[in-house]
Protein backbone atom coordinates (compact mmCIF):
# COMPACT_ATOMS: atom_id res chain seq x y z
CA UNK A 1 0.00 0.00 0.00
CA UNK A 2 1.42 3.39 -1.12
CA UNK A 3 0.82 5.72 2.19
CA UNK A 4 -0.63 8.75 1.42
CA UNK A 5 0.22 12.53 3.43
CA UNK A 6 -3.64 12.79 3.91
CA UNK A 7 -3.50 9.53 5.91
CA UNK A 8 -0.59 11.23 8.18
CA UNK A 9 -2.42 14.28 9.74
CA UNK A 10 -1.15 12.92 13.20
CA UNK A 11 2.60 14.03 12.18
CA UNK A 12 1.43 17.62 11.50
CA UNK A 13 0.20 18.00 14.91
CA UNK A 14 3.45 19.55 16.14
CA UNK A 15 3.39 17.58 19.26
CA UNK A 16 6.92 15.91 18.44
CA UNK A 17 9.30 17.86 16.03
CA UNK A 18 9.97 16.98 12.26
CA UNK A 19 13.64 17.22 11.45
CA UNK A 20 15.26 17.78 7.99
CA UNK A 21 17.89 17.11 6.52
CA UNK A 22 19.51 18.55 3.51
CA UNK A 23 23.32 18.07 1.56
CA UNK A 24 25.19 20.94 -0.27
CA UNK A 25 27.07 20.34 -3.71
CA UNK A 26 29.74 19.43 -1.84
CA UNK A 27 28.11 16.66 -0.26
CA UNK A 28 28.33 17.50 3.50
CA UNK A 29 25.06 16.81 5.48
CA UNK A 30 22.92 18.99 7.13
CA UNK A 31 19.88 18.52 9.62
CA UNK A 32 17.71 20.63 11.61
CA UNK A 33 14.94 20.28 13.88
CA UNK A 34 11.80 22.32 12.45
CA UNK A 35 9.28 23.99 14.45
CA UNK A 36 6.41 23.43 11.90
CA UNK A 37 5.56 21.14 9.26
CA UNK A 38 1.90 21.97 7.62
CA UNK A 39 0.16 19.81 5.36
CA UNK A 40 -1.00 21.52 2.42
CA UNK A 41 -2.56 19.09 0.38
CA UNK A 42 -2.75 15.50 -0.51
CA UNK A 43 1.12 16.14 -2.43
CA UNK A 44 2.66 19.29 -0.75
CA UNK A 45 3.72 19.80 3.04
CA UNK A 46 4.74 23.32 3.83
CA UNK A 47 8.33 23.70 6.13
CA UNK A 48 8.46 26.61 8.32
CA UNK A 49 11.69 28.65 7.91
CA UNK A 50 12.72 31.01 10.55
CA UNK A 51 16.67 31.34 11.12
CA UNK A 52 17.99 27.46 9.43
CA UNK A 53 19.29 28.88 6.95
CA UNK A 54 21.99 26.27 5.66
CA UNK A 55 18.78 24.09 5.21
CA UNK A 56 17.26 27.06 3.12
CA UNK A 57 20.85 27.42 1.19
CA UNK A 58 21.02 23.64 0.31
CA UNK A 59 17.50 23.27 -0.76
CA UNK A 60 17.92 26.86 -3.25
CA UNK A 61 21.15 24.87 -4.57
CA UNK A 62 20.09 21.06 -4.93
CA UNK A 63 16.20 21.07 -4.69
CA UNK A 64 15.95 18.17 -2.39
CA UNK A 65 15.21 17.70 0.98
CA UNK A 66 14.43 14.91 3.72
CA UNK A 67 12.42 15.23 6.48
CA UNK A 68 11.80 13.07 9.22
CA UNK A 69 8.14 13.20 10.55
CA UNK A 70 6.59 11.67 13.48
CA UNK A 71 2.96 10.38 14.43
CA UNK A 72 2.48 12.93 17.46
CA UNK A 73 -0.11 9.73 18.46
CA UNK A 74 2.13 6.48 18.22
CA UNK A 75 5.21 8.17 17.92
CA UNK A 76 5.85 5.80 14.76
CA UNK A 77 8.38 7.67 12.28
CA UNK A 78 8.32 8.25 8.00
CA UNK A 79 10.50 9.26 5.85
CA UNK A 80 9.70 12.07 3.18
CA UNK A 81 11.58 12.86 0.27
CA UNK A 82 10.65 16.21 -0.70
CA UNK A 83 11.38 18.47 -3.85
CA UNK A 84 11.28 22.24 -3.34
CA UNK A 85 8.73 23.90 -5.40
CA UNK A 86 8.81 28.03 -3.78
CA UNK A 87 9.16 30.24 -0.91
CA UNK A 88 6.07 31.88 0.16
CA UNK A 89 6.06 35.42 1.98
CA UNK A 90 2.60 36.58 2.08
CA UNK A 91 -0.74 35.23 1.71
CA UNK A 92 -3.36 32.66 3.01
CA UNK A 93 -0.69 29.84 4.01
CA UNK A 94 2.20 31.91 5.22
CA UNK A 95 -0.26 34.10 7.41
CA UNK A 96 -1.80 30.42 9.04
CA UNK A 97 1.68 29.02 9.17
CA UNK A 98 3.03 32.22 11.18
CA UNK A 99 0.13 32.38 13.49
CA UNK A 100 0.62 28.97 14.40
CA UNK A 101 4.12 29.28 14.84
CA UNK A 102 3.44 32.73 17.72
CA UNK A 103 1.20 30.60 19.16
CA UNK A 104 3.98 28.08 19.41
CA UNK A 105 6.96 30.00 20.86
CA UNK A 106 4.97 32.25 22.77
CA UNK A 107 4.34 28.93 24.81
CA UNK A 108 8.13 28.52 25.34
CA UNK A 109 8.71 32.48 25.47
CA UNK A 110 10.60 32.79 22.50
CA UNK A 111 7.53 34.39 20.26
CA UNK A 112 10.25 37.76 19.31
CA UNK A 113 12.92 34.83 18.14
CA UNK A 114 10.82 33.15 16.04
CA UNK A 115 9.42 35.41 13.21
CA UNK A 116 8.71 33.50 10.11
CA UNK A 117 10.65 34.28 7.12
CA UNK A 118 8.76 31.95 4.39
CA UNK A 119 6.66 29.39 4.17
CA UNK A 120 8.45 27.09 2.22
CA UNK A 121 6.20 24.59 0.16
CA UNK A 122 7.63 21.11 -1.11
CA UNK A 123 6.28 18.32 -3.03
CA UNK A 124 6.36 15.09 -1.73
CA UNK A 125 7.69 12.44 -3.63
CA UNK A 126 7.60 9.62 -1.61
CA UNK A 127 6.93 8.41 1.86
CA UNK A 128 8.70 5.31 3.87
CA UNK A 129 8.27 4.01 7.22
CA UNK A 130 10.55 3.92 9.52
CA UNK A 131 11.42 0.44 10.86
CA UNK A 132 9.43 -0.22 14.10
CA UNK A 133 11.50 -1.78 17.54
CA UNK A 134 8.46 -2.53 19.27
CA UNK A 135 4.71 -2.93 17.21
CA UNK A 136 3.08 0.36 17.04
CA UNK A 137 -0.03 1.03 19.57
CA UNK A 138 -3.11 0.97 17.79
CA UNK A 139 -5.04 4.22 17.37
CA UNK A 140 -8.02 4.36 19.36
CA UNK A 141 -10.08 7.50 18.28
CA UNK A 142 -13.11 6.73 20.80
CA UNK A 143 -14.28 10.26 21.02
CA UNK A 144 -17.87 10.21 20.62
CA UNK A 145 -19.48 11.54 18.21
CA UNK A 146 -16.89 10.35 15.73
CA UNK A 147 -15.19 12.65 12.90
CA UNK A 148 -18.09 11.86 10.61
CA UNK A 149 -20.86 11.70 13.39
CA UNK A 150 -19.41 15.88 14.69
CA UNK A 151 -19.57 16.62 11.25
CA UNK A 152 -23.28 15.81 10.92
CA UNK A 153 -23.41 17.35 14.21
CA UNK A 154 -22.10 20.69 13.18
CA UNK A 155 -24.32 21.07 10.20
CA UNK A 156 -27.22 20.77 12.14
CA UNK A 157 -25.90 23.64 14.55
CA UNK A 158 -25.52 25.15 11.92
CA UNK A 159 -28.38 25.50 10.73
CA UNK A 160 -29.91 25.73 13.65
CA UNK A 161 -28.33 28.96 14.03
CA UNK A 162 -29.28 30.35 10.57
CA UNK A 163 -32.60 30.05 11.56
CA UNK A 164 -32.02 32.33 14.09
CA UNK A 165 -33.11 35.81 14.24
CA UNK A 166 -31.68 37.04 17.85
CA UNK A 167 -27.98 36.98 17.91
CA UNK A 168 -28.49 36.81 21.91
CA UNK A 169 -29.97 33.31 22.02
CA UNK A 170 -28.03 32.20 19.16
CA UNK A 171 -24.94 32.51 20.73
CA UNK A 172 -26.50 30.65 23.99
CA UNK A 173 -27.64 28.18 21.08
CA UNK A 174 -24.27 27.73 19.75
CA UNK A 175 -22.46 27.41 22.94
CA UNK A 176 -25.05 24.85 24.12
CA UNK A 177 -25.01 22.31 21.24
CA UNK A 178 -21.15 22.57 21.15
CA UNK A 179 -21.21 21.14 24.81
CA UNK A 180 -23.85 19.02 24.35
CA UNK A 181 -23.81 17.57 20.64
CA UNK A 182 -20.27 17.55 20.71
CA UNK A 183 -18.70 17.78 23.79
CA UNK A 184 -16.67 20.44 24.32
CA UNK A 185 -17.05 21.24 28.26
CA UNK A 186 -14.85 24.60 28.13
CA UNK A 187 -16.41 26.80 25.34
CA UNK A 188 -16.28 30.59 24.90
CA UNK A 189 -17.44 33.60 22.59
CA UNK A 190 -15.24 36.46 22.60
CA UNK A 191 -15.57 40.23 20.84
CA UNK A 192 -13.12 42.91 20.02
CA UNK A 193 -13.83 45.75 22.40
CA UNK A 194 -14.17 49.96 20.94
CA UNK A 195 -10.22 49.78 20.93
CA UNK A 196 -9.67 47.11 18.52
CA UNK A 197 -6.48 46.10 21.16
CA UNK A 198 -8.82 43.75 23.25
CA UNK A 199 -11.19 40.78 23.00
CA UNK A 200 -13.58 40.77 25.61
CA UNK A 201 -16.08 37.70 26.48
CA UNK A 202 -19.54 37.60 25.52
CA UNK A 203 -20.72 33.88 26.58
CA UNK A 204 -19.15 31.03 27.66
CA UNK A 205 -19.61 27.51 29.23
CA UNK A 206 -17.58 25.30 31.72
CA UNK A 207 -16.19 28.17 33.42
CA UNK A 208 -17.31 29.74 36.84
CA UNK A 209 -20.09 31.65 36.50
CA UNK A 210 -18.81 35.75 36.30
CA UNK A 211 -16.49 35.46 33.09
CA UNK A 212 -18.56 37.69 30.52
CA UNK A 213 -16.30 40.93 29.98
CA UNK A 214 -13.38 39.44 31.16
CA UNK A 215 -10.31 40.50 28.10
CA UNK A 216 -7.55 39.11 26.81
CA UNK A 217 -5.25 41.72 24.82
CA UNK A 218 -4.27 41.24 20.42
CA UNK A 219 -1.21 39.02 20.33
CA UNK A 220 -1.82 37.19 23.19
CA UNK A 221 -2.60 33.83 24.40
CA UNK A 222 -4.11 31.58 21.39
CA UNK A 223 -7.52 33.86 21.53
CA UNK A 224 -5.51 37.31 20.85
CA UNK A 225 -3.17 35.28 17.98
CA UNK A 226 -5.95 33.89 16.47
CA UNK A 227 -7.73 37.76 16.74
CA UNK A 228 -4.60 39.63 15.53
CA UNK A 229 -4.06 37.40 13.12
CA UNK A 230 -7.41 36.65 11.85
CA UNK A 231 -6.10 32.96 11.16
CA UNK A 232 -7.57 29.80 13.38
CA UNK A 233 -5.13 28.65 15.83
CA UNK A 234 -4.54 25.37 17.09
CA UNK A 235 -2.88 23.45 20.19
CA UNK A 236 -2.61 19.88 20.89
CA UNK A 237 0.00 20.36 23.35
CA UNK A 238 -0.24 23.44 25.34
CA UNK A 239 3.07 23.23 27.80
CA UNK A 240 2.67 23.28 31.42
CA UNK A 241 2.94 26.65 33.10
CA UNK A 242 2.20 28.48 29.55
CA UNK A 243 -1.33 29.06 29.77
CA UNK A 244 -3.21 31.58 28.96
CA UNK A 245 -2.18 34.56 31.22
CA UNK A 246 -4.48 35.95 33.46
CA UNK A 247 -5.95 39.62 33.37
CA UNK A 248 -5.14 39.99 36.61
CA UNK A 249 -2.42 40.14 38.48
CA UNK A 250 -0.52 41.19 41.54
CA UNK A 251 1.66 44.17 40.02
CA UNK A 252 -1.66 46.21 38.54
CA UNK A 253 -2.76 49.05 40.54
CA UNK A 254 -5.00 48.96 42.93
CA UNK A 255 -7.56 51.20 40.40
CA UNK A 256 -7.07 48.35 37.46
CA UNK A 257 -7.63 45.47 39.60
CA UNK A 258 -10.91 46.83 40.79
CA UNK A 259 -12.36 46.92 36.90
CA UNK A 260 -10.48 44.34 35.68
CA UNK A 261 -12.52 40.64 35.56
CA UNK A 262 -10.45 37.70 35.80
CA UNK A 263 -10.13 35.51 32.48
CA UNK A 264 -10.97 31.96 33.37
CA UNK A 265 -9.38 28.87 31.77
CA UNK A 266 -8.78 25.35 32.56
CA UNK A 267 -5.80 24.92 34.89
CA UNK A 268 -4.37 23.26 32.98
CA UNK A 269 -5.27 22.27 29.16
CA UNK A 270 -2.88 20.34 26.83
CA UNK A 271 -5.42 21.54 23.85
CA UNK A 272 -6.69 24.62 22.82
CA UNK A 273 -8.24 25.94 19.57
CA UNK A 274 -9.19 29.86 18.56
CA UNK A 275 -11.17 30.40 15.40
CA UNK A 276 -12.08 33.75 14.23
CA UNK A 277 -15.46 34.57 13.25
CA UNK A 278 -15.02 37.00 10.41
CA UNK A 279 -18.16 38.51 8.45
CA UNK A 280 -17.97 40.76 5.08
CA UNK A 281 -13.87 41.23 5.96
CA UNK A 282 -14.55 42.35 9.44
CA UNK A 283 -13.52 40.70 12.87
CA UNK A 284 -16.55 39.78 14.73
CA UNK A 285 -15.43 37.80 17.31
CA UNK A 286 -13.25 34.46 18.09
CA UNK A 287 -14.83 31.05 19.49
CA UNK A 288 -12.32 29.15 21.62
CA UNK A 289 -11.86 25.79 23.01
CA UNK A 290 -10.03 24.13 25.29
CA UNK A 291 -9.60 20.84 26.72
CA UNK A 292 -7.35 18.97 29.63
CA UNK A 293 -6.93 15.88 27.02
CA UNK A 294 -4.19 16.06 24.43
CA UNK A 295 -5.02 15.75 20.81
CA UNK A 296 -8.30 17.20 21.82
CA UNK A 297 -9.08 18.75 18.57
CA UNK A 298 -8.48 17.35 15.60
CA UNK A 299 -8.13 19.33 12.03
CA UNK A 300 -12.01 18.44 11.51
CA UNK A 301 -12.62 19.98 14.26
CA UNK A 302 -10.97 23.07 13.31
CA UNK A 303 -12.80 22.54 9.52
CA UNK A 304 -16.08 22.90 11.67
CA UNK A 305 -15.48 25.29 13.49
CA UNK A 306 -14.38 27.56 10.66
CA UNK A 307 -18.13 26.78 9.40
CA UNK A 308 -19.82 28.01 12.31
CA UNK A 309 -17.82 30.86 13.18
CA UNK A 310 -18.49 32.10 10.05
CA UNK A 311 -22.27 31.79 10.00
CA UNK A 312 -22.11 33.33 14.20
CA UNK A 313 -20.25 36.30 12.23
CA UNK A 314 -22.78 36.94 9.52
CA UNK A 315 -25.29 36.80 11.74
CA UNK A 316 -23.93 39.05 14.16
CA UNK A 317 -23.36 41.18 11.27
CA UNK A 318 -26.40 41.04 10.50
CA UNK A 319 -28.03 42.07 13.14
CA UNK A 320 -25.49 45.51 13.38
CA UNK A 321 -27.68 46.21 10.71
CA UNK A 322 -30.94 45.22 11.65
CA UNK A 323 -33.91 46.79 11.20
CA UNK A 324 -36.11 48.18 14.25
CA UNK A 325 -39.59 46.94 15.31
CA UNK A 326 -40.48 50.53 16.80
CA UNK A 327 -44.02 51.86 17.43
CA UNK A 328 -44.63 55.19 19.18
CA UNK A 329 -46.83 53.15 22.40
CA UNK A 330 -43.81 51.16 23.00
CA UNK A 331 -41.66 54.66 23.78
CA UNK A 332 -43.43 55.08 26.98
CA UNK A 333 -44.30 52.66 28.95
CA UNK A 334 -45.62 53.45 32.78
CA UNK A 335 -43.28 53.14 35.14
CA UNK A 336 -44.02 51.96 38.51
CA UNK A 337 -42.84 53.37 41.62
CA UNK A 338 -40.04 51.88 43.32
CA UNK A 339 -39.21 51.59 46.82
CA UNK A 340 -36.00 50.51 47.37
CA UNK A 341 -33.18 52.18 45.75
CA UNK A 342 -29.47 51.15 44.47
CA UNK A 343 -25.52 53.58 44.41
CA UNK A 344 -24.56 53.90 40.53
CA UNK A 345 -20.92 55.69 40.65
CA UNK A 346 -19.77 56.53 37.11
CA UNK A 347 -15.88 57.39 36.43
CA UNK A 348 -15.95 59.60 32.83
CA UNK A 349 -12.50 59.01 32.52
CA UNK A 350 -12.23 55.06 31.43
CA UNK A 351 -16.43 54.53 32.16
CA UNK A 352 -16.19 52.13 34.70
CA UNK A 353 -19.11 51.82 36.37
CA UNK A 354 -20.27 50.29 39.61
CA UNK A 355 -23.06 49.53 41.38
CA UNK A 356 -23.44 49.58 45.09
CA UNK A 357 -19.30 49.35 45.15
CA UNK A 358 -19.60 46.38 43.06
CA UNK A 359 -17.49 46.89 39.40
CA UNK A 360 -19.84 46.02 36.54
CA UNK A 361 -18.22 47.26 33.19
CA UNK A 362 -16.14 50.03 31.58
CA UNK A 363 -16.04 51.50 27.99
CA UNK A 364 -18.60 51.44 25.89
CA UNK A 365 -20.50 49.37 27.85
CA UNK A 366 -20.28 51.15 31.08
CA UNK A 367 -21.07 54.21 29.24
CA UNK A 368 -24.22 53.04 27.67
CA UNK A 369 -25.45 51.68 31.06
CA UNK A 370 -24.69 55.00 33.13
CA UNK A 371 -26.80 56.80 29.70
CA UNK A 372 -29.88 54.09 30.65
CA UNK A 373 -29.73 55.03 33.88
CA UNK A 374 -29.53 58.62 33.91
CA UNK A 375 -32.55 58.89 30.97
CA UNK A 376 -34.29 57.23 33.45
CA UNK A 377 -33.57 59.16 36.20
CA UNK A 378 -33.74 62.45 34.52
CA UNK A 379 -37.32 61.41 32.19
CA UNK A 380 -38.33 57.93 33.72
CA UNK A 381 -37.46 56.44 30.00
CA UNK A 382 -37.11 52.51 30.02
CA UNK A 383 -37.27 52.15 26.14
CA UNK A 384 -34.14 52.97 23.86
CA UNK A 385 -33.59 51.83 19.89
CA UNK A 386 -30.91 50.99 18.42
CA UNK A 387 -31.22 53.86 16.27
CA UNK A 388 -31.20 56.78 18.85
CA UNK A 389 -28.34 55.41 20.56
CA UNK A 390 -26.33 55.09 17.08
CA UNK A 391 -27.30 59.16 17.05
CA UNK A 392 -26.84 60.05 20.84
CA UNK A 393 -23.44 62.16 21.06
CA UNK A 394 -23.17 61.45 24.50
CA UNK A 395 -22.39 57.32 23.39
CA UNK A 396 -19.56 58.22 21.44
CA UNK A 397 -19.84 55.44 19.25
CA UNK A 398 -17.77 55.80 15.86
CA UNK A 399 -19.60 56.61 13.13
CA UNK A 400 -18.74 53.42 11.17
CA UNK A 401 -18.65 50.00 12.55
CA UNK A 402 -19.83 50.27 15.96
CA UNK A 403 -20.88 46.80 16.94
CA UNK A 404 -23.60 48.06 19.63
CA UNK A 405 -25.59 45.04 19.13
CA UNK A 406 -22.72 42.97 20.45
CA UNK A 407 -21.78 45.90 23.11
CA UNK A 408 -25.47 45.33 24.02
CA UNK A 409 -25.13 41.61 24.13
CA UNK A 410 -22.12 42.17 26.25
CA UNK A 411 -23.84 44.54 29.29
CA UNK A 412 -27.17 42.42 28.89
CA UNK A 413 -25.16 39.17 30.04
CA UNK A 414 -22.85 40.71 32.70
CA UNK A 415 -26.03 42.64 34.60
CA UNK A 416 -27.61 39.18 34.26
CA UNK A 417 -24.40 37.35 35.58
CA UNK A 418 -24.02 39.80 38.62
CA UNK A 419 -27.53 39.55 39.72
CA UNK A 420 -27.44 43.43 39.21
CA UNK A 421 -30.90 45.69 40.21
CA UNK A 422 -30.68 47.13 36.45
CA UNK A 423 -31.08 44.76 34.21
CA UNK A 424 -31.79 45.21 29.83
CA UNK A 425 -34.34 43.31 27.99
CA UNK A 426 -35.04 43.16 24.33
CA UNK A 427 -38.99 43.83 23.54
CA UNK A 428 -38.08 43.79 19.97
CA UNK A 429 -35.30 43.64 17.34
CA UNK A 430 -33.33 47.51 18.08
CA UNK A 431 -34.91 47.80 20.64
CA UNK A 432 -33.43 48.18 24.39
CA UNK A 433 -35.80 47.49 27.64
CA UNK A 434 -34.73 48.97 30.78
CA UNK A 435 -35.96 46.91 33.95
CA UNK A 436 -35.77 48.41 37.35
CA UNK A 437 -35.58 46.32 40.66
CA UNK A 438 -34.44 49.72 42.90
CA UNK A 439 -34.40 53.36 42.24
CA UNK A 440 -31.38 54.11 41.09
CA UNK A 441 -29.40 57.15 42.49
CA UNK A 442 -26.22 58.32 40.55
CA UNK A 443 -22.88 59.77 40.63
CA UNK A 444 -20.59 60.66 38.02
CA UNK A 445 -17.00 61.20 38.69
CA UNK B 1 18.32 13.82 21.39
CA UNK B 2 20.61 12.88 18.44
CA UNK B 3 20.38 13.13 15.12
CA UNK B 4 22.76 11.37 12.59
CA UNK B 5 22.84 12.67 8.70
CA UNK B 6 24.46 11.87 5.46
CA UNK B 7 24.21 11.89 2.14
CA UNK B 8 22.76 8.98 1.12
CA UNK B 9 23.43 6.47 -1.93
CA UNK B 10 20.71 8.10 -3.84
CA UNK B 11 22.57 11.29 -3.22
CA UNK B 12 20.29 12.54 -1.06
CA UNK B 13 19.92 13.45 2.63
CA UNK B 14 19.76 10.53 4.58
CA UNK B 15 18.64 11.03 8.37
CA UNK B 16 18.22 8.70 11.53
CA UNK B 17 18.39 9.16 15.14
CA UNK B 18 21.94 7.91 16.82
CA UNK B 19 22.37 6.34 20.10
CA UNK B 20 24.76 8.69 21.48
CA UNK B 21 28.23 8.77 21.09
CA UNK B 22 31.99 8.59 22.15
CA UNK B 23 34.83 10.48 22.55
CA UNK B 24 37.87 8.83 20.89
CA UNK B 25 41.37 9.62 20.71
CA UNK B 26 42.78 12.72 18.14
CA UNK B 27 39.42 14.87 18.73
CA UNK B 28 37.56 12.06 16.95
CA UNK B 29 33.40 11.07 17.50
CA UNK B 30 32.04 8.25 17.46
CA UNK B 31 28.77 7.60 16.89
CA UNK B 32 26.14 5.01 17.28
CA UNK B 33 22.98 4.37 14.70
CA UNK B 34 20.75 1.21 14.27
CA UNK B 35 21.63 -0.28 10.76
CA UNK B 36 18.33 -1.92 10.72
CA UNK B 37 16.19 1.03 11.84
CA UNK B 38 17.72 3.37 9.56
CA UNK B 39 19.22 1.32 6.49
CA UNK B 40 19.52 4.61 4.09
CA UNK B 41 22.25 6.34 6.62
CA UNK B 42 23.99 2.78 7.03
CA UNK B 43 24.35 2.82 3.08
CA UNK B 44 25.41 6.39 3.16
CA UNK B 45 27.83 6.55 5.58
CA UNK B 46 31.43 5.62 4.04
CA UNK B 47 34.96 6.82 4.99
CA UNK B 48 35.42 9.91 2.41
CA UNK B 49 31.86 11.03 2.79
CA UNK B 50 30.57 13.59 5.13
CA UNK B 51 28.56 13.67 8.52
CA UNK B 52 26.28 15.74 10.31
CA UNK B 53 25.65 15.10 14.01
CA UNK B 54 22.83 17.16 16.00
CA UNK B 55 22.45 16.75 19.40
CA UNK B 56 19.66 18.67 21.36
CA UNK B 57 18.72 18.78 24.49
CA UNK B 58 15.06 18.33 24.79
CA UNK B 59 14.08 20.41 28.23
CA UNK B 60 15.92 23.77 27.27
CA UNK B 61 15.87 23.67 23.29
CA UNK B 62 19.79 24.19 23.18
CA UNK B 63 21.67 22.24 20.31
CA UNK B 64 24.85 21.78 18.51
CA UNK B 65 25.75 20.54 15.67
CA UNK B 66 28.94 18.44 14.74
CA UNK B 67 29.95 18.23 10.83
CA UNK B 68 33.32 16.31 9.31
CA UNK B 69 34.35 13.37 7.25
CA UNK B 70 34.35 9.98 8.08
CA UNK B 71 37.29 7.93 8.86
CA UNK B 72 35.67 4.48 9.44
CA UNK B 73 32.46 2.80 9.53
CA UNK B 74 31.59 -0.73 11.53
CA UNK B 75 29.50 -3.01 13.05
CA UNK B 76 29.57 -1.84 17.35
CA UNK B 77 30.86 -4.48 20.01
CA UNK B 78 29.71 -5.61 23.00
CA UNK B 79 30.76 -2.44 24.63
CA UNK B 80 29.31 -0.37 22.09
CA UNK B 81 26.10 -1.85 22.51
CA UNK B 82 26.19 -1.82 26.64
CA UNK B 83 26.79 2.15 25.95
CA UNK B 84 23.83 2.59 23.50
CA UNK B 85 21.56 0.74 25.81
CA UNK B 86 22.34 3.23 29.04
CA UNK B 87 21.85 6.26 26.94
CA UNK B 88 18.67 4.83 25.63
CA UNK B 89 17.58 4.79 29.25
CA UNK B 90 18.93 8.04 30.25
CA UNK B 91 17.33 10.00 27.34
CA UNK B 92 14.37 7.93 27.06
CA UNK B 93 13.62 8.81 31.21
CA UNK B 94 14.41 12.49 30.54
CA UNK B 95 11.64 12.37 27.32
CA UNK B 96 9.52 10.55 30.05
CA UNK B 97 10.01 13.41 32.72
CA UNK B 98 9.15 15.55 30.21
CA UNK B 99 6.10 14.37 29.46
CA UNK B 100 6.45 11.99 26.58
CA UNK B 101 4.36 8.89 26.45
CA UNK B 102 6.53 5.60 27.09
CA UNK B 103 4.79 4.15 23.53
CA UNK B 104 6.16 7.11 21.62
CA UNK B 105 9.58 6.96 22.97
CA UNK B 106 9.98 3.48 22.03
CA UNK B 107 9.92 4.19 18.63
CA UNK B 108 12.64 5.97 18.21
CA UNK B 109 15.39 4.06 20.23
CA UNK B 110 16.66 0.49 18.59
CA UNK B 111 19.67 -1.38 19.39
CA UNK B 112 19.41 -3.45 16.04
CA UNK B 113 22.06 -4.03 13.76
CA UNK B 114 24.02 -1.31 16.04
CA UNK B 115 27.01 0.12 13.91
CA UNK B 116 29.50 2.88 14.74
CA UNK B 117 30.78 5.56 12.38
CA UNK B 118 33.64 7.33 13.71
CA UNK B 119 34.39 11.37 12.25
CA UNK B 120 36.48 14.51 13.08
CA UNK B 121 34.35 16.86 13.42
CA UNK B 122 35.67 19.92 12.08
CA UNK B 123 32.97 22.21 13.00
CA UNK B 124 30.76 22.94 15.36
CA UNK B 125 27.57 25.08 15.17
CA UNK B 126 24.77 26.19 17.27
CA UNK B 127 21.36 25.05 16.75
CA UNK B 128 19.99 26.94 19.63
CA UNK B 129 16.84 28.24 18.29
CA UNK B 130 17.05 32.09 17.90
CA UNK B 131 19.48 34.56 15.75
CA UNK B 132 22.49 32.72 16.48
CA UNK B 133 21.08 29.30 15.24
CA UNK B 134 23.37 28.16 12.26
CA UNK B 135 26.18 30.26 13.73
CA UNK B 136 30.25 28.69 14.10
CA UNK B 137 31.48 27.68 17.55
CA UNK B 138 34.63 28.46 18.18
CA UNK B 139 36.71 25.03 19.19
Amino acid sequence: MTLGLSQLKDCFEGIIPSIVATVDTDGVPNASYLSQVFFVDAEHVALSNQFFSKTAANVRATGRATLLAVDGRTGVQYHFHLTFERAIHDGGLFARMAADLKAISSQHGMENLMALKSADLYRVDAITPVYQPVPAEEKVDDRQPSIGGRLAAAAAIVAEISASSDPDAMLDLALDRLTTDLGWNNVMMLAPDASGTRMAILASRGYPEESVGAEIRLGEGVIGISAAARQPVRINDVSRGNRMASAVSASMPEYDRQRTIAMPGLAAPQSQIAVPMVAFGELMGIVFAESAERFFFSCEDEGLLVMLGAQIAALLHAAEDGREDVSPAQTKPAVAALSKSFRVRHYDFDDSLFIDDQYIIKGVPGRLLFLFLKSYTDGARTLFTNRELRLDPRLRLPDFKDNLETRLILLRRRLDEKNAPVRLSRPGRGLVGLELAGTPILNSE
Amino acid sequence: MMIVAVRGADGQAALGRAMGFRLRPGRKLMVRFSGRQWPEVAKGANPGGHLALTVVEPASYRGYQFKGPIEAVGPAGPAEEAAARSYMEASGGELGRLGVAANLIAQWFCLEDLLGVEFEPLQIFSQTPGPGAGGIVAL
